[in-house]
């Protein structure tokens, strides 16, 4: 009946509205030099590829986790402990002194793989199997808020929309009644950089992560902040829904007019939809111990990673978790206990986190990402610490048709720079849109009269890493 | 201690230093970072003949002569290595240099550099060679190698191509050598075998673990390459948009009775040869509501909506549309559009904390000049050129005061400043980053004021418009003198006092005379209660315990920043429990002591309210001597190119892209910025006032011309009605450039005035009803949508300009606006005054695709999401607009009917009576049953029907 006597639609509404024929659409904007049609829903969207994951749940370990303390081990460190190191570092800040300082940290071989890993991560160290180990990340700068631009949009300035901005934008989301991208931040405030971090740039703001919050209300204007009698909200609904029909009926032809009537009954749906998936009430004993949640010092990092799950098996596509407020991995002293303190905090709730996806089948389609946007010196600061370093970090990657138990990359002696097998940031995010199903130079966007990329190759050269995908180059 | 460094200096005296033993480890550990083998600015400090070379700048060494030496002046005085890198030179080193450069900078050159070149040209042969001479010789060979590329020796590879250098040192990633084969262009399909994946892997290796030698054979390129500077053909110049824009005869019509103005003419002949016409005028209620939401982005109130229904005279539209241009609101609206244009932003540099922010102080000056500037209806071509090179229009650095216009050129400059630069911290203030704030700039000013990008011509020249790559480092250096990356300027010394310098000089010699007096007195005052307050402190300090007391004691009356670690510890415990606080102070002195000390106090008050201030202006003007501009070969500040003249795009001007610099410039400027803005607002500028009435146009109608307002070259979209357009333009050049003529002669054609209603004929020809066969529906931009509902409930304040409102977050992650003494109600102002945010806008508007900046933002999004609809349900600030309409219209003799004149603009008809008295009914009946009483209930219905006006398509669209 709604439809009735519609007019003809234009070919930018049925797209809208459709979403189909997505990618063939930001080509032809190239071609025809027309303004492009852009997708304004979250309907689920065909990628260019048939996907190995589906989704994609992010830990962004921020500060700079310091990898020959946690993923790289570097013997010759101890064995020159103290020397200078012979070509010197690239230092930026004060207090460093060219001097190198060993791993206070054991390490030791982890699963069937001999994974080596240090002792401060014994939980993610039994879940080795499971983990892709890239030892050769490098990125573009020491800086953190230029470091997490890079990490989380292939460029060091602020601007460009996040990788599960792109994600939203070219998957949409299975569950219309959830948005498609999720960040769960710690409740005590925000990390550095905060929202940039996922900022939707220059996409339309619908794809830009909503914060659901893991303590109080989950989503910022989900219910007002005064509670209503019941049936009040319904009522109000029912009645601008009747001014809304009644203006759509004046206005024919106008499509958008039609979606924003359904944002309505979508805002009402999310808003139960929302308040059920974060639930966490009826988790069985176990799982809530999976997650440490019976831990004061794993607990809250734990419920965000047990949120994560629920969201994605109810069909968000990309979920974003934070491990505290600031950067907690920023260890330029006092490496010794600082480090094992944020451990103690993350290492266990991760693990469960990959070994409850796996458990309920869901690992083979759910990648799940731990990385910090940079790594620290094989030189001390402070004398206890390390700062920042640019040319060598760590981080794995786990599920989503990545490579299992598989250690990949080289750094030199020191762990100073990345050798063998380099990877660049923009080549990790080109192969987790390839795992996802998405081409990273054919998901375009028109801005500012150039058609932009998750990646930008043209510029960064990104390229899909195949050695990291399970089965390689034909996956 | 004596200085160590006396000795050393008396051990090395004896000895003439030499490059290789004495400077190239000064060098390597203090400069390498950047003058290595990264060669910043073109300076390569690894060998004695590069480091005599010099910069991209000229020469940094003059033999023999240390004090006339650039480099030396940079160390000495410590400006080199940069603060951030926090690498001390010590004496000794710098003496050593001096002394180096003064013997006449020798060097052993010859004998190291070819024991380097001997066991790089090793690797090189080893590891590369093969791969290159199987897969690359066939075109990268020989005397004339393809694109200039020989692989042959390690020398000639690192000479690089025609374009620049292929290699980076040690980042295979970055290097184009390596690109190109992962990409599969090199070699070419069909040439030869492709590199195997072995291949690429060892090319790879070899390019991460290698350091290169220097190229002794590097000269200075004087002559571009014709990748850099195409010639181009003169069908290139025949691109509609690059031809200057003529007005053609208005067009003859058939619906003549529907001509009001030209634009009429030219639509409805555009129309008509689809066998269309346009629709019918809208009713007067509909077209008064459109007209004042266009024009000042607020809803005409009932009186001002029954004056206008009750105007049957003729020109009733015309008084409407002339009181409106003529508000102050009208201004503010505008004017808030062209600050997109601007990228405007009160932060400073990152804008990354969300929490917390840092403002450019005074940046909203620039604010309210732009607004002055639409309400005074500037010339439009003046307000650019104010915009672009105030600073150059008149002598402000020795004029004894500022004129008012001297000062809003200066604040006019703002434009430039309004951009994203992140150079205050000092790790962040390096060559590289300085110049991305010119590369954001040139992308600001081609896409704002030109509609054109050039953004593509830094690395490479255009691949579809004719824009050289040297164009772009032309334009670039129009603006190098100001934004000067040899001379920089960190964004926090980057702003002006709001007086002229003397004027500066006498505040600053009266204030410091009231100074002298206040501290007079304060010494009097301290004199008197200084025994109080040691007894009052003693007396305190006998709480604590006696092994810690006399410490304690002297840590207190340490200087914070003197206290060694225990006083800082045992300050930080016990300041705040012995603090003594004014109250007692009082209470334990003799009454005569106390009234005559407050006297004091009160005396220093009032002397310090005879001290003068002054604000300060976020400006930009030229910094230090003009420096050498030169292309940058793939964008690259490491790798410069020939030297460049200012000038514009070849393609856009008839002297071959050359600036006519004014005769006459005021003292300290190149004059080069306005000889640029004088180019851009020539009437012979085919671009200039075509954009700017196309944004225009796109305002008015939500959809230009030109669709995409920010590119009018090949890649853009192609005008919808060309004559129409140049008609525009050129009417608007003939007429001064005048904005509110140009609004006049929109807003007074048939193509405004006609109804929005759909026809199916016409929709099934012109289905995006891109030849205006009717009005398109708009929804309202976020500002407008929160000043509406401002405007509706009653509780806007209208008061016009200012400091922005500070816009505080909140530990829950909400933004809250703050009041202070300037901004009582700062819930009530309108949006445009609103902390402007570069990367963490008002919550609420972003809601509505107010944009994050990163540039600028040429056009806006008009999404329609479902946290549109949060928003509007749940979100505070609706709740409590909601409450104060309901509240508003209580009073009134017929509640319903004055809630939709207040929103809509209009009386409702009989079946939305119903539907409101209904839902006003069964609401109450709901807070009745959950036991409110009978007056809060009937008032909580009320309210919520008022929300549901506030959020319904209807307010949220103009028809």
């Amino acid at each position: 009946m709604l439809r009735q006597g519609l007019p003809r639609l234009s070919r930018r509404s049925l797209l809208e509205m459709t979403g189909l024929g997505f990618g063939r659409l930001a080509l032809e904007g190239i071609l025809q030099a027309q303004t492009p049609r852009i997708p304004q829903d979250l309907k689920p969207r065909q990628p260019h590829f048939p996907p190995a994951a589906k989704a994609i749940i992010q830990l962004v370990h921020n500060g700079g986790p310091s990898q020959m303390d946690l993923f790289d081990p570097k013997p010759m460190l101890a064995k020159m402990a103290g020397k200078p190191h012979p070509d010197g570092v690239e230092i930026h800040q004060p207090n460093n002194a060219n001097v190198l300082l060993p791993s206070p940290f054991q390490f030791q071989h982890y699963g069937q793989s001999g994974m080596e890993m240090a002792e401060i991560l014994p939980e993610i160290g039994k879940m080795a199997d499971e983990l892709c180990l890239i030892r050769s990340m490098y990125t573009e700068h020491n800086n953190h808020p230029e470091g997490l631009n890079m990490l989380h949009t292939c460029k060091i300035f602020p601007g460009r929309p996040v990788l599960g901005a792109w994600v939203s934008y070219a998957l949409g989301s299975v569950n219309q009644n959830l948005p498609g991208y999720v960040v769960l931040r710690d409740p005590e405030g925000y990390p550095v950089s905060g929202k940039q971090l996922w900022s939707n740039g220059y996409l339309p703001a619908l794809y830009q992560g909503v914060e659901f919050s893991s303590s109080g209300v989950p989503v910022f204007n989900l219910s007002p902040a005064d509670p209503l009698p019941p049936g009040a909200q319904k009522t109000s609904l029912d009645y601008l829904q009747q001014l809304n029909r009644k203006h759509q009926r004046e206005h024919p032809g106008e499509f958008e007019l039609e979606a924003r009537i359904q944002n309505y009954e979508l805002a009402a749906r999310m808003q139960l939809a929302a308040t059920d998936v974060l639930d966490l009430s009826k988790e069985t004993e176990a799982t809530r111990k999976l997650y440490g949640l019976d831990n004061p010092q794993t607990a809250s990092f734990g419920m965000r990673c047990l949120m994560a799950r629920k969201l994605v098996e109810a069909g968000v596509r990309f979920v974003q978790i934070f491990p505290g407020v600031g950067q907690p991995w920023d260890t330029h002293s006092k490496l010794k206990t600082d480090l094992p303190n944020i451990c103690a905090k993350t290492d266990l709730p991760s693990a469960g986190l990959i070994r409850d996806l796996k458990s309920r089948g869901l690992l083979d389609s759910t990648i799940v990402m731990w990385a910090g946007e940079f790594g620290r010196l094989p030189t001390t600061q402070n004398s206890d610490g390390r700062d920042h370093n640019r040319n060598a970090f760590s981080l794995f990657m786990a599920g989503g048709g990545f490579r299992r138990g598989f250690t990949y990359g080289e750094t030199d002696d020191f762990g100073y720079k990345a050798t063998v097998n380099r990877v660049s940031v923009p080549n990790l995010q080109a192969t987790i849109l390839r795992l996802l199903g998405i081409d990273h130079r054919k998901l375009t966007f028109p801005h500012a009269g150039r058609d932009e990329t998750p990646t930008d190759a043209t510029v960064t050269g990104a390229e899909v890493v195949k050695d990291l995908i399970a089965g390689g180059a034909t996956a | 201690m004596k200085a160590p460094w006396l000795f050393a200096v008396a051990a090395t005296l004896a000895a003439q230093p030499r490059f290789e033993k004495d400077i190239l480890p000064i060098f390597t550990a203090n400069c390498f970072a950047c003058h290595g083998g990264r060669s910043m600015v073109g300076l390569d400090l690894r060998t004695g003949s590069s480091a005599l070379r010099g910069s991209d700048q000229g020469p940094v060494i003059v033999k023999g002569d240390a004090s006339g030496s650039l480099l030396y002046q940079k160390i000495s005085q410590r400006l080199m290595p940069p603060p951030a890198f926090n690498l001390k030179l010590t004496d000794p080193e710098i003496e050593t240099v001096k002394r180096w450069i003064d013997a006449g900078s020798p060097s052993d050159e010859a004998e190291s550099a070819a024991r380097r070149w001997k066991e790089q040209a090793a690797r090189f042969d080893k590891e590369a060679l093969p791969i290159l001479k199987a897969r690359c010789f066939q075109c990268h060979a020989g005397d004339k190698p393809m694109a200039g590329l020989d692989l042959r020796t390690l020398e000639s590879l690192l000479r690089g191509s025609a374009n620049g250098p292929v290699i980076e040192e040690g980042v295979a990633d970055k290097s184009i050598l390596v690109r190109r084969i992962t990409n599969k262009s090199m070699p070419p399909p069909g040439a030869g075998s492709p590199v195997t994946e072995d291949e690429l892997r060892a090319l790879r290796r070899w390019i991460d673990t290698t350091s290169f030698p220097v190229l002794t054979t590097r000269k200075e390129r004087t002559s571009f390459t014709k990748a850099e500077a195409p010639d181009y053909a003169e069908k290139d110049r025949l691109w509609w948009a690059f031809q200057k824009p003529v007005k053609k005869p208005v067009p003859a019509v058939h619906a003549r009775q529907r001509v009001r103005t030209p634009i009429d003419a030219f639509a409805l002949s555009a129309l008509e040869t689809k066998g269309l016409s346009l629709s019918p005028d809208a009713s007067p209620q509909t077209w008064i509501r459109r007209a004042y939401l266009d024009l000042t982005g607020l809803p005409p109130s009932p009186k001002e909506l029954e004056e206008y229904l009750a105007d049957k005279g003729p020109g009733a539209n015309q008084r409407v549309i002339d009181k409106l241009l003529d508000s102050p609101h009208y201004a503010e609206r505008w004017g808030r559009s062209w600050l997109d244009v601007a990228g405007y932003s009160d932060a400073a540099g990152f804008d990354n904390c969300f929490p917390v922010v840092e403002v450019y102080e005074g940046m909203w000056r620039y604010r309210d000049y732009v607004i002055n500037a639409f309400r005074q209806d500037k010339p439009f071509d003046r307000f650019l050129v104010e915009q672009l090179a105030g600073d150059e229009l008149y002598d402000w650095r020795n004029a004894k005061t500022y004129t008012p216009e001297m000062r809003d050129a200066l604040i006019a400059t703002g434009y430039l400043r309004s951009i994203y630069d992140r150079t205050d911290a000092d790790i962040v203030n390096l060559v590289n980053e300085r110049y991305d704030v010119l590369f954001d700039l040139m992308e600001k000013v081609s896409t704002g004021l030109l509609g054109i990008t050039v953004n593509c011509a830094r690395c490479h020249s255009h691949k579809f418009d004719p824009i050289a790559q040297r164009d772009y480092y032309r334009l670039q250096a129009v603006f190098l003198p100001a934004f000067n990356p040899m001379n920089w300027k960190q964004p926090k010394n980057r702003w002006l006092p709001d007086v002229a310098k003397q004027e500066e000089e006498e505040i600053k010699a009266h204030n410091a005379e009231i100074d002298r007096q206040i501290a007079d007195l304060r010494k009097q005052v301290d004199r008197i209660r200084k025994p109080y307050e040691d007894k009052l402190l003693e007396a305190k300090l006998g709480n604590i315990p006696e092994p810690i007391r006399a410490e304690t004691r002297t840590a207190l009356k340490t200087a914070a920043d003197s206290r060694n670690e225990v006083q800082k510890f045992l300050a930080s415990k016990f300041e705040k429990q012995l603090k003594v606080a004014p109250e007692e102070l009082d209470k334990a002195m003799t009454t005569d002591h106390r009234s005559f000390t407050h006297k004091l106090d009160e005396q220093i008050q009032t002397f310090t309210a005879y001290k003068r201030t002054f604000g300060k202006i976020q400006a930009l003007w030229d910094v230090g001597p003009p420096p050498v501009s030169r292309l940058l070969q793939r964008g690259a500040v490491e790798s410069p190119g020939p030297k460049v003249t200012p000038g514009v795009p070849g393609v856009l001007s008839s002297s071959n892209g050359d600036l006519q610099r004014p005769a006459e410039t005021p003292e300290g400027s190149t004059g080069l910025r306005l000889a640029f803005a004088k180019w851009l607002t020539s009437r012979d500028n085919p671009l200039t006032a075509r954009v700017f009435v196309n944004r225009v146009w796109q305002q008015h109608f939500g959809r230009g011309i030109v669709e995409t307002l920010e590119n009018f070259g090949r890649m853009g979209a192609t005008p919808s009605n060309q004559g129409l357009l140049d008609w525009l333009a050129v009417d608007f050049m003939e007429h001064g450039w005048s904005v509110k003529r140009l609004h006049k002669l929109i807003m007074t054609s048939s193509v405004y005035l006609q109804s929005s209603a759909y026809r199916e004929d016409a929709a099934n020809i012109d289905p995006e009803n891109k030849l205006l066969w009717r009005r398109d529906l708009m929804r309202l931009d976020a500002e407008s949508v929160r000043d509406s509902i401002l405007a509706a409930s009653g509780k806007l304040d209208r008061t016009v300009g200012g400091s922005p409102i500070i816009l505080k977050v909140r530990p829950d992650g909400l933004q809250e606006l703050v009041a202070d003494e300037q901004h009582p109600n700062p819930n009530f102002r309108r949006s445009l005054y609103i902390l402007s945010r570069r990367n963490y806008p008002h919550q609420f508007l972003q809601v509505f695709d107010f944009p994050t900046i990163q540039i600028n933002c040429v056009r806006r999004s008009r999404s329609a999401t479902p946290l549109q609809s949060l928003a509007l349900m749940n979100d505070e600030f609706v709740l409590e607009e909601a409450r104060y309409l309901a509240d508003r219209v209580r009073s009134a003799s017929d509640p319903i009917e004055q809630a939709y004149l207040l929103t809509l603009a209009r009386r409702p008809d009989r079946e939305e009576r119903n539907l409101a008295t209904e839902h006003i009914r069964k609401q109450t009946a709901i807070y009745l049953l959950a036991n409110a009483t009978p007056d809060t209930a009937r008032t909580k219905a009320m309210a919520s029907f008022c929300q549901m006006l506030l959020s319904s398509n209807e307010f949220l669209y103009i028809d």
